[in-house]
């Protein structure tokens, strides 16, 4: 992964011939989620400016984005069920690192319409390219399980692909809205913006938000992680006197 | 009003959780079982991850044991001595249901043996409890007594067994072997299922050992509240899957819920209460011998493995 960040950073400084530069930034750089968190929206915005020294004259339209978000990764297994013995039970089963808790796409076009689907898939941006399908034990099954897993991530509302999120204001500047849902995993996002010219990379800028929970959410989330034996009594004795309250109160 | 549940790192409706632990914890005071065998179920088909699903329960059933306990202690039904042995017992139960559900767990087998687990023991249970019931039903109608609160005093094998203790509350004068084993089956398969286990304690001490009526229901609360209170403290420490939040809102439901059960409870026969749960139990189970029989909409499950985010 670092690998190939440092080789788009290289592939973009080599294309700075072109003298276009990305500059961007999101709305907020941390989402707070409290006790009444129902999903949240970011905006990212940005614009494309002539390089330094660049004059605005190279700077053209018909640029095209495509914004990448990334939830903190994990270990994810997909299962399969089959029928044995006349029941359904889980058969064959696939591990993937480092896969993406969270994978939004947005994009000011469709996808086909912006570049090959080679040039989308080395710079990451499909859901199973190959810096996001990394298996444990590479199988027969591998790819086909892969597929379901994103299949799945994309019913939960994990993983989505909005091909007219991205608005361009002006020529050059863009702002895109991206949801975030209640059931949206804590840890540091990564928002990656690639400006494309003629089916063309030609630029990027990352960008890192954190979602968290705030105040006494994080709090519990904190006392259940680093005081676990304390948490497990103090949940005891908050039922038991839960229970022995209302048997006080409806004491009849 | 959304509700954000800090371990299961999502929001649910705060009155849905509150009435679902109502709904339960009425059954949980009507019939003195935990009501864990619903709520589970219930919970992860709202979204929640079944390992929080399980373990918030325990919490909560340990609430809805509380109160129901202490209704029944107040009316002199419990018996202290023979709850002693079974909470012993089932504690050490308890230990090994743990350890194989993480065996399980690792395996991806987790699913198939709860369903396995719920569709025999619920199955067997609530036809044993139905047939009795409705038998004892049709005997009251025929003679137009009230039924006996103590089962016939007929002896089975059971009492035949050696190392006899005396129970006094519960007039019984049994083996310790098959109160140690229900008590050990009981903390196994509860922890091992993620439910309480009062619906199979209850009949195991009914038609095993002859526990008078009285005395079942809240020895069996007791015996519960004890074993969830472990059960929680272990899941806390080994899986940290505990909300509290989630737990405190359903047991906030399920407290109030408990004491119109146990009142409702006072106008009901001990054979309808019987033939009501037995229906219940037989439900669920049917439900869960439908999704291991029928194709599954969808072939395909996620998991996660190793934790995602901190921070």
């Amino acid at each position: 992964m670092r690998l190939l960040l440092a080789l788009l950073t290289l592939a973009a400084v080599t294309i700075e011939a072109s003298a276009q530069r990305l500059v961007m930034s999101t709305s907020e750089p941390v989402v707070s989620i409290s006790s009444n968190f129902a999903g949240d929206t970011i905006t990212i915005f940005g614009t494309i400016e002539p390089d330094v020294g660049g004059s605005a004259e190279q700077v053209t339209n018909n640029y095209n984005i495509v914004i990448s978000i990334k939830g903190p990764s994990g270990t994810y297994v997909a299962r399969k069920k089959t029928r044995q013995y006349g029941i359904w039970l889980n058969g064959e089963q696939e591990a993937y690192e480092g896969f993406p808790s969270y994978f939004a796409l947005v994009s000011s076009a469709p996808l086909e319409k912006i570049a090959d689907p080679g040039v989308l898939s080395v710079a990451g941006l499909a859901f199973d390219s190959a810096p996001h399908i990394r298996p444990v034990r590479r199988t027969q099954n591998t790819d086909p399980f892969a597929q379901e897993l994103i299949r799945l991530m994309k019913k939960r509302g994990l993983y989505s692909l909005d091909e007219h999120g991205v608005q361009f204001l002006s020529d050059t500047f863009f702002s895109a809205r991206i949801a975030l849902p209640a059931h949206v995993p804590n840890g540091t996002y990564l928002a990656n913006t690639y400006v494309f010219q003629e089916g063309q990379l030609i630029d990027n800028a990352p960008q890192r938000f954190t979602v968290r929970t705030v105040g006494f959410e994080r709090f519990v989330a904190n006392s259940a992680k680093e005081y676990s034996l304390l948490y497990g009594v103090v949940c005891v004795i908050l039922a038991i006197f839960t229970g022995w309250l209302s048997g006080v109160v409806f004491r009849r | 009003m959304q509700l954000y549940l800090p371990i299961a790192e999502l929001s649910l409706n705060l009155f849905m959780l509150v009435g679902l632990g109502g709904a339960v914890g009425f059954l949980s005071g009507l019939f003195g079982v935990g009501g864990g065998f619903l709520l589970t179920p219930m919970l992860i088909f709202s979204g929640i991850p079944a390992p929080v699903a399980v373990a918030s329960v325990t919490g909560q059933v340990v609430a809805a044991s509380t109160s129901g306990a202490l209704s029944y202690w107040r009316r002199g039904g419990i018996d202290l001595k023979l709850a002693l042995f079974l909470i012993v017992s089932g504690v050490c139960g308890a230990f090994g249901g743990v350890w194989t559900f993480g065996q399980l767990r690792s395996a991806g087998q987790l699913d198939l043996v709860i369903s396995l687990g719920y569709l025999i023991f619920l199955g067997s249970i609530g036809s044993l409890m139905l047939v009795e019931a409705v038998r004892s039903i049709i005997k009251h109608r025929q003679q137009g007594n009230p039924p006996p609160t103590k089962l016939p005093g007929k002896h089975t094998w059971v009492h035949g067994l050696p190392m006899r203790v005396r129970f006094k509350r519960s007039n019984l004068y049994v083996s310790i072997f098959p109160v140690i084993l229900i008590g050990g089956g009981i903390g196994f398969l509860g922890s091992l299922l993620g439910i309480g286990g009062g619906f199979i304690l209850v009949p195991a001490l009914i038609y095993l050992l002859r526990v008078p009526g009285s005395i079942v229901i809240g020895t069996s609360l007791l015996q519960v509240l004890a074993i969830m209170a472990a059960t929680t403290i272990l899941h806390a420490v080994n899986s940290q899957t505990v909300d509290i939040v989630l737990a405190f809102t359903l047991m906030t439901g399920s407290v109030i819920g408990a004491q119109f059960g146990v009142s409702a409870g006072q106008y009901l026969r001990g054979d309808q209460l019987r033939a009501l749960l037995a229906i219940i139990v037989l439900a669920v189970a049917l439900r869960f011998a439908l999704s291991l029989l029928l194709t599954p909409s969808d072939p395909f499950s996620v998991a996660v493995m190793t934790s995602v985010g901190g921070g």
